[in-house]
C-alpha cells in the first residue's frame, strides 16, 4: 500500500474510496469493515466486482463488470474524466510523464465502448468517474482481482493511472493500495524471497549491490536471475531442476491446475540416467504437497517462535513466541541446516538475524527490535531516528515523475464456449485461509464453514436443473470436482464462483496456468467451466 | 495464565492480540487496543484461528522417504540427505539445478535466511514464493 | 414497567463473517476450543447468522416480554429468569414446540451436553431446545457482541431503549424547520 489503514478512519463526505477487485469484508475484515464505517460516515464508495460482495450491497455505485475487463472499466472511467475536464492538471503538469500517450489511448474507451466490453451500463461508468474525479482525495484498493489475471501488470498500471489522473498519490487518504493476502507477504518480498532482487528489491543483476553482498556474506554470488515459481514447475517437468526445497507452501492446493502441479512435482526425470527429482518440504502438518517431498521438516507455528511480520502498509511489528515449539523454530532450522551444508550460520537468535538483515537491506536500516517494542514501523525507514513512512511518493514519486503507461484491453486467456459455457472466478471465504492447513483444523472456524459450495446464479442453475444445495461436477479443461450449488444472484448469470480451501474439492484442481508474461502471476480469476447435475 | 502480544499470522492487516495461554495451550487471542491497525477489534481468524497450533496432526519430528514411503528421522538424518543430495545435483549439474519456494506466512528473519541459504550456501537465485500467486 | 434486555444486530454494520456464531459456541463450551477440536465437539450457537444476496444479520432471541416459546411450552421447562427467557434443559423433552411459536426462528434444537464434550464417553445426546441465553454471568457481556468486528451488536437494555424512544417522540413531535 502506499498509504496507511488508518487512514480510513479519518475519510469524510469529500472523500471517496475506490474498492476494485477486493472481497475485503471476507478477505481484509478489519479494512472492510472500516470501508463500510467510511460510507456510513458519507464517504463515496464504488466498488467493482463481479460479485455482489457486502461491500457491493453497501455501494454507492456498484460496477459489476464482467470478469477480467478491469481495464476496459478503469479506461472508460478515464474517458470520462478526460473529457470532462475532471482530471488535475497540476498534478499532471508536475508529477508525472508520459500524459499523452495515456490520453491517446484512453481517448479510444467511451463509456459506450467500455460498456461493450464490461456490461457495465455507460452511465455507471460515467457517475463513478465523476465520483472519483470530484471527491477531494479518492484512495484505491485492490486485491487479487486486479493481479490475478493474464493482463494483471495492465490491471495495476491502470489503478495507477487512474491515481495520477487524478492527483491522488503521495498523500493522506489517497494512493494505490493492494491488500496483501498474507501476514507476510510483504516480508517475504521485503527479504529478497524473489527469484531477480536481493533483500529490499536490490537487483542481482546490479555488480555494485552484488559485492556489498558478497563482502557481507562472504563468498560470491550468482548475478543471473533466478527461476519464478511457474519456471520452477516447467523446469522439474523438464528435469532442468531437479531438486526443490518449499518452506511453508502447498503448491498441490495452492497453484493453478494442480493435476499439472501434481504431474510435475511427481515427474521422474526424462533423462537417460533415470535420477528422480529431489523435493524438501517444511511445513506444519503434512500437506499435499509434503506427502509426496523426499524429507518433511516439522515447521513451527507464529506462536511458537519469535521474529517480525511486515503488513499490508509496510508497518514491521513483532512477532513474539506464546508457547513452546512443537519441533524447532524454522529460523534454527534453516541455521542448522546451513551449518550441516558446510556454511558458518552462527545466529544467536531473530534479532541477531534481522540485525545482519538491516544492515544490507536500506529500507529496514532504521529498524529494531528496541524500537519495535514501541510498536510497529513502516518501512522505508533509513535510520534510528527516522519515523518510518506511512505514505509512499509525498513530493515526488520515487522513480522521479509518476509514469502514465496507456494499456489497451485484452481477454482472458479462456472464454466461454459451446463445451465449457460459463466463467469460472475463485477467491477466499472469511473462515479460511488458503489452502486450510491452517483453518481447516481451528475448532470454530472449521464449524462455521465446513464445506464447499459453487455460487451459481439462479437462472443458470434452472437452465440445468439443479437447484440449491443438489450435488453439481464442476469440470473445466483441466480437471474435475464434485460440490454443491449455492444457488444464488451473488455470481452474475454466466458467472460462478468457488475457494479453493476445501482440500477435498480443490478448486484449483479447475483453474488455469495462463500467467501474466511479466509477473508471471497466474489468471486464478477468469477460466471457462461446465456444470452439470451430478448424479447423488 | 501467560499473555504474550504478537502479530496475527492470517492477512496482511497485521492485527496485534494477546495470547493467553494457561498450561502450555493457548486458550483465547484477545485484541490489542493501543495500536495503529486494529484498535480493540479481531475478525474471526484472528480471534478463533489459534487451536490449529495443537492440533494432534502437528509434524514432530523429520520425515525421510526410505524404499518409497516418508519413516520417522532425528533432526541430523534429515539435514545429512538434504545436505548431500544437494551437494550431489549441485555438482551433477550445477546450482541452478535447485529451487526453493519461500513462505509469505513466515517471519522476515526466515524469509532473509531462506534467500541466504539459497544465494550464499546454494549458489543460485531460483528462489520465489506466493507473492506472485 | 419491567422490561427485558435483549441483543440485536445492524445489518447495515454486519459483513456476514460469523464471527458472532463462533464467539456464541466458544462461549458456552464447557472446554478449551483445542480440546473441543480434539474431541471434535459439535458446534451449537445460539445465534444464526442470515445472508442473502441482499443484506446480512445475524438473528438471535429477542428475550419476549410475552415468549410465545414460553407460553406454548407443554414441560414448562421455558421462563424468564433475570430478565432473559432461559430453557431448564433437564426439564425440556425436546417437543420443538418452541420453535413452531417462535416468530424470528430463533429458537433451535441442540444435544444436551454437546458443550462440555468428553472424548471418552460421547454424549447419549437427548436432544433439547436450545437459544440465546445473553451470555448470563459471562463476565464481558454477551460474546456475541465483543466479538463482532463491525461493532454491528448493541445490547438493547430498557432505560436506553426507553430514551431512544423518547428522543424520537421528541423528533416527531419537533420536526427540523
Amino acid at each position: 500500500m502506499t498509504n496507511a489503514i488508518l487512514e480510513l478512519k479519518e475519510f469524510t463526505v469529500r472523500d471517496a474510496i475506490f474498492a476494485i477487485g477486493t472481497n475485503a469484508t471476507d478477505c481484509h475484515p478489519l479494512i472492510g469493515v472500516y470501508m463500510l464505517e467510511a460510507h456510513a460516515r458519507g464517504t463515496k464508495l464504488i466498488v467493482a466486482d463481479p460479485r455482489r460482495t457486502e461491500l457491493a450491497k453497501h455501494a454507492d455505485i456498484w460496477l459489476r463488470h464482467r470478469p477480467g475487463t478491469d481495464v476496459a472499466l478503469l479506461n472508460g472511467m478515464m474517458h470520462v474524466i478526460l473529457t470532462e475536464s475532471l482530471m488535475d492538471r497540476d498534478f499532471i503538469a508536475a508529477r508525472t510523464e508520459n500524459f499523452d500517450a495515456l490520453r491517446e489511448t484512453v481517448l479510444a474507451y467511451p463509456p459506450e465502448r467500455a460498456s461493450a466490453i464490461t456490461h457495465v451500463p455507460a452511465d455507471k461508468i460515467a457517475a463513478a468517474a465523476r465520483m472519483f474525479a470530484r471527491a477531494e482525495n479518492a484512495a484505491t484498493y485492490y486485491t487479487m482481482g486486479i493481479t490475478q489475471h493474464v493482463t494483471g501488470v495492465d490491471n495495476v498500471l491502470s489503478v495507477s493511472n487512474l491515481a495520477l489522473l487524478t492527483g491522488n498519490l503521495g498523500k493522506p487518504k489517497a494512493g494505490v493500495n493492494p491488500l496483501r493476502g498474507q501476514n507476510n507477504v510483504q516480508g517475504a518480498c521485503d527479504m529478497g524471497a524473489l527469484p531477480n532482487v536481493f533483500p529490499a528489491y536490490q537487483p542481482v543483476t546490479d555488480d555494485k549491490i552484488r559485492e556489498k553482498f558478497e563482502k557481507a556474506w562472504g563468498v560470491p554470488l550468482s548475478g543471473k536471475p533466478g527461476l519464478t515459481i511457474p519456471d520452477v514447475l516447467h523446469g522439474l517437468e523438464h528435469g532442468s531442476v531437479k531438486a526443490l526445497f518449499i518452506f511453508g507452501e502447498n503448491p498441490m492446493r495452492s497453484d493453478p491446475d494442480i493435476n499439472h502441479v501434481k504431474h510435475c512435482m511427481e515427474n521422474v526425470d526424462f533423462s537417460p540416467l533415470k535420477e528422480a527429482r529431489f523435493i524438501v518440504v517444511q511445513d506444519l502438518f503434512l500437506t499435499e504437497t509434503a506427502e509426496i517431498a523426499d524429507v518433511v521438516l516439522p515447521g513451527a507455528s507464529f506462536a511458537e517462535k519469535d521474529g517480525t511480520f511486515s503488513n499490508t502498509e509496510r508497518r514491521v511489528q513483532r512477532v513474539r513466541q506464546a508457547v513452546a515449539p512443537v519441533g524447532k523454530p524454522d529460523w534454527l532450522i534453516l541455521t542448522e541446516l546451513m551449518r550441516a551444508m558446510g556454511t558458518k550460520a552462527d545466529y544467536a537468535g531473530p534479532e541477531a538475524v534481522f540485525d545482519e538483515m538491516r544492515t544490507l537491506a536500506p529500507s529496514y536500516a532504521g529498524i529494531s527490535y528496541a524500537r519495535l517494542e514501541q510498536g510497529g514501523i513502516p518501512w522505508p525507514c533509513p535510520n534510528e531516528s527516522h519515523p518510518g513512512t506511512p505514505i509512499l511518493h509525498v513530493g515526488k514519486c520515487n522513480r522521479g515523475p509518476g509514469l502514465f503507461c496507456a494499456v489497451d484491453f485484452k481477454p482472458p486467456a479462456e472464454n466461454p464456449d459451446e463445451s465449457y459455457p460459463l466463467i469460472l472466478t475463485t477467491g477466499r471465504v472469511a473462515a479460511h485461509y488458503h489452502t486450510g492447513t491452517m483453518t481447516r483444523r481451528c475448532w470454530g472456524l472449521d464449524a462455521a464453514h465446513p464445506e464447499e459450495s459453487l455460487e451459481i446464479h439462479p437462472e443458470d442453475a434452472a437452465r440445468l436443473g439443479i437447484a440449491h444445495d443438489d450435488p453439481i461436477r464442476v469440470t473445466t479443461r483441466r480437471g474435475t470436482l464434485t460440490t454443491k450449488a449455492n444457488v444464488t444472484t451473488r455470481v452474475p448469470v454466466g458467472t460462478t464462483f468457488i475457494s479453493f480451501h476445501f482440500s477435498e474439492t480443490p478448486g484449483n484442481i479447475l483453474t488455469n496456468s495462463a500467467a501474466d508474461p511479466i509477473s508471471k502471476t497466474p489468471e486464478y480469476k477468469v477460466c471457462a467451466v461446465r456444470v452439470e447435475r451430478a448424479r447423488a | 495464565m501467560e499473555s504474550v502480544v504478537t502479530t496475527c499470522p492470517y492477512c496482511g492487516c497485521g492485527c496485534s492480540f494477546t495470547l493467553n495461554v494457561e498450561g502450555g495451550e493457548i486458550v483465547s487471542a484477545v485484541p490489542q487496543v493501543d495500536n495503529v491497525v486494529n484498535l480493540g477489534r479481531l475478525c474471526l481468524k484472528g480471534r478463533f484461528g489459534f487451536d490449529f497450533v495443537h492440533h494432534k496432526d502437528r509434524l514432530r519430528t523429520p520425515l525421510v522417504r526410505r524404499n518409497g514411503t516418508l519413516e520417522e528421522a532425528t533432526w541430523d538424518e534429515a539435514y545429512g540427505v538434504i545436505a548431500e543430495r544437494f551437494a550431489d545435483i549441485r555438482k551433477k549439474h550445477g546450482p541452478d539445478a535447485i529451487a526453493a519456494f519461500s513462505s509469505a506466512r513466515c517471519t522476515n528473519e526466515e524469509n532473509y535466511l531462506l534467500q541466504k541459504l539459497m544465494r550464499a550456501v546454494v549458489g543460485t537465485n531460483n528462489i520465489d514464493h506466493c507473492a506472485r500467486l | 414497567m419491567n422490561m427485558s434486555t435483549f441483543v440485536v444486530a445492524n445489518p447495515r454494520k454486519c459483513i456476514a463473517c460469523k464471527s458472532c456464531e463462533i464467539a456464541c459456541a466458544v462461549a458456552h463450551l464447557k472446554t478449551t476450543v483445542a480440546t473441543a477440536g480434539a474431541v471434535d465437539a459439535p458446534f451449537q450457537p445460539r445465534l444464526c447468522l442470515v445472508q442473502t444476496p441482499l443484506a446480512a444479520m445475524p438473528v438471535q432471541c429477542r428475550q419476549c416480554e410475552d415468549a410465545p416459546c414460553a407460553a406454548i411450552c407443554p414441560a414448562r421447562a421455558i421462563t424468564r429468569r433475570d430478565g432473559a427467557v432461559v430453557v431448564d434443559t433437564d426439564r425440556c423433552f425436546g417437543c420443538k414446540s418452541c420453535m413452531l411459536a417462535c416468530p424470528f426462528g430463533a429458537m433451535d434444537m441442540a444435544a444436551a451436553g454437546g458443550e462440555a464434550p468428553d472424548a471418552a464417553a460421547p454424549a447419549k445426546a437427548r436432544t433439547v431446545a436450545h437459544k440465546c441465553d445473553l451470555c448470563a454471568g459471562r463476565p464481558g457481556g454477551p460474546a456475541c457482541v465483543e466479538a463482532c468486528p463491525a461493532l454491528a451488536f448493541v445490547v438493547v437494555r430498557p432505560d436506553e431503549l426507553q430514551k431512544t424512544v423518547a428522543d424520537r417522540r421528541r423528533a416527531a413531535a419537533m420536526p427540523p424547520a
